[in-house]
C-alpha cells in the first residue's frame, strides 16, 4: 500500500495525464462530427480488413475438409457420368433408372513411392469403407493402380509403376487394345504391348483404358504415345507411353468399385474351365 | 504570492477571451489564412509559476483546454494538446535550465531569462502543442503533409504573436 502511494506521488501526474488524454480522445471521436466520421470509417476499414484476414485464416485451416468434400462430390459426379455413358440408350432419358455399375470412393494417399522397381501406395480407406482387393484406383489425371491388399483402415495399392501390374489399354483413335506394363526405369513411361503390326500407331495418340478388365471403366485417360517402333521380324509394336499422371505429385485418388466384377470374373472363370 | 495568482487568473480569462473571440475569427482573407491558426492561449501554461506541482499543471492544462474547446465547439481537441504541453513543460524546463539554475522568485518570462531562452522555451512547447492539435484536428494520417504544413505555418505566426504579447504587456510573473 505504501509502495502504491509512493508510486502515485512519483508518477501521479503521468497517470492523470494518460487518463485525461484517453478521456479527450473519447470526447474527440464522440462529439466532433468530422473526427467521429473519420473514426467510424477507419474503424470500419480496420474491422473489415481484420475479419477478412481472420476468415482467410480459418478457411485455410478447413481447407483439407473442403478438399475432401469437393473430392467426394467430384467422385459422385464422375460415377454418374461413367454409369450414364455405359447405360443402354433407351434408359438414358430416365436418370432414376440408371443401372449403376461403378461407384467411386475418394481416398487420400498416406504413402507413396516411385523410385523402386515395384512401387506401392497406401490409401486411408479400408475394409470399413467397403474397399476390396482388385479394385482399381484412379486420380483426376489418369489411372493409378490396383488394390492389392486391404486392412480395416488402410488399403495397399500396386501402383501402375509395379512390374506385375498389367492393365488392359487401348488406342483411343483406332480401338486397338493391348497390355500396359511398366519396365521399371522411368516413372513417367510405360510400355504398351500386344498391339499387332497391322495396326497403325502414331506418336501422340491417346491411350485409354479398354474396359475389358474388371478393374477400370472404359475410356479413362492413361497417357499419350511418346515413341513407337516395329522391330523387324516382330509381330507387335514396341510402344512407349508417357503417363498423364505424375505419380510423384499424387494426393487424392478415387477407388473404383465395380459392382459387377464378381459376376464377370465368375463367368470368365467358368468359360476358361470348360 | 497573491499577486501571482491574480495575475494568472486575469491572464487566463484574457487569453481564453482573445482566443475564443478574436483569434478564432481571425481569417484575414483568402484561403491562405484558413490554413493558419493563431494560438495565444498555450502561453498561459508556459507562464505559470516555476514551482507549480506537476499534477496541478496537468489539471490546469485540462481546464484551460476545456475552456478553449468550449469556445471552438471541438470537445477534446484543444484539451488533448494542452495536456501534452502540460506534461512536457517540466521536461523542457529541465533541458533548458540555465547554468546558474532557475531563480524561484522570478517568472518564466523574457524579462527574467532573456529573449533567446524564451524563444527556445516557447518554441519547443508551442510546436509540440500545434502538432498534437493538428494531428487531432485533421485526424487522418494520409494528410501528413497538411498536418506538418499547417503546424509550421501556424507555429511561425503564433510564436510571433506570443513574443509581441511578451514585449507589449511585459509580464513579470
Amino acid at each position: 500500500m505504501r509502495n502504491l502511494v509512493l508510486l502515485f506521488l512519483r508518477f501521479g501526474h503521468f497517470i492523470l495525464f494518460v487518463i485525461l488524454e484517453i478521456f479527450c480522445l473519447y470526447l474527440i471521436v464522440n462529439y466532433n462530427r468530422k473526427q467521429r466520421d473519420i473514426w467510424a470509417n477507419s474503424a470500419n476499414i480496420f474491422w473489415g480488413y481484420s475479419s477478412e484476414k481472420w476468415n482467410d485464416w480459418t478457411n485455410y485451416l478447413s481447407l483439407q475438409d473442403n478438399m475432401d468434400e469437393l473430392a467426394f462430390e467430384n467422385a459422385k459426379l464422375k460415377e454418374k457420368l461413367i454409369n450414364y455413358e455405359l447405360s443402354p440408350i433407351f434408359e438414358k432419358d430416365s436418370l432414376t433408372k440408371l443401372n449403376n455399375q461403378y461407384e467411386l470412393l475418394t481416398a487420400r494417399i498416406v504413402s507413396n513411392t516411385t523410385d523402386r522397381p515395384n512401387n506401392y501406395l497406401t490409401l486411408n480407406k479400408g475394409i470399413k469403407d467397403g474397399v476390396q482387393k482388385d479394385m482399381g484406383v484412379i486420380s483426376k489425371n489418369g489411372i493409378v493402380g490396383i488394390i492389392r491388399d486391404v486392412r480395416n483402415d488402410y488399403a495397399a495399392v500396386n501402383s501402375l509403376l509395379h512390374r506385375r501390374t498389367f492393365i488392359s489399354a487401348m488406342i483411343k483413335r483406332t480401338g486397338a487394345f493391348g497390355e500396359l506394363r511398366w519396365i521399371g526405369t522411368n516413372p513417367q513411361i510405360v510400355n504398351l504391348g500386344s498391339i499387332e503390326k497391322h495396326n497403325t500407331v502414331v506418336v501422340g495418340d491417346t491411350i485409354v483404358t479398354s474396359g475389358y478388365s474388371t478393374h477400370f471403366p472404359p475410356g479413362l485417360m492413361i497417357g499419350t504415345i511418346e515413341a513407337t517402333e516395329l522391330p523387324s521380324g516382330n509381330n507387335f509394336h514396341d510402344i512407349k507411353v508417357r503417363l498423364s499422371n505424375d505419380f510423384g505429385a499424387l494426393r487424392q485418388v478415387e477407388i473404383v468399385k465395380n459392382l459387377k466384377q464378381a459376376q464377370q470374373l465368375e463367368l470368365e472363370q467358368k468359360v476358361k474351365g470348360e | 504570492m497573491n499577486n501571482v495568482i491574480t495575475q494568472n487568473i486575469l491572464r487566463l480569462f484574457f487569453f481564453v477571451l482573445v482566443q475564443g473571440v478574436v483569434l478564432q475569427q481571425a481569417k484575414l482573407g483568402g484561403t491562405f489564412f484558413n490554413y493558419i491558426s493563431l494560438f495565444i492561449y498555450p502561453l498561459f501554461l508556459l507562464l505559470l509559476p516555476l514551482r507549480i506541482s506537476k499534477i496541478a499543471l496537468v489539471l490546469i492544462g485540462f481546464g484551460l483546454g476545456m475552456l478553449v474547446d468550449g469556445a471552438y465547439n471541438s470537445p477534446g481537441v484543444h484539451t488533448a494538446a494542452c495536456l501534452v504541453t502540460a506534461i512536457l513543460r517540466p521536461l523542457v524546463l529541465a533541458i533548458l535550465e540555465p547554468r546558474e539554475g532557475y531563480n524561484v522568485s522570478l517568472g518564466l518570462t523574457v524579462k527574467s531569462y532573456g529573449l533567446p531562452w524564451f524563444l527556445k522555451y516557447a518554441g519547443i512547447l508551442l510546436f509540440i502543442h500545434l502538432l498534437v492539435y493538428f494531428v487531432l484536428e485533421i485526424f487522418t494520417p494520409i494528410y501528413i503533409i497538411e498536418i506538418i504544413g499547417r503546424t509550421i505555418a501556424s507555429f511561425i505566426f503564433s510564436l510571433f504573436l506570443m513574443i509581441m504579447y511578451m514585449i507589449i504587456a511585459r509580464p513579470s510573473v
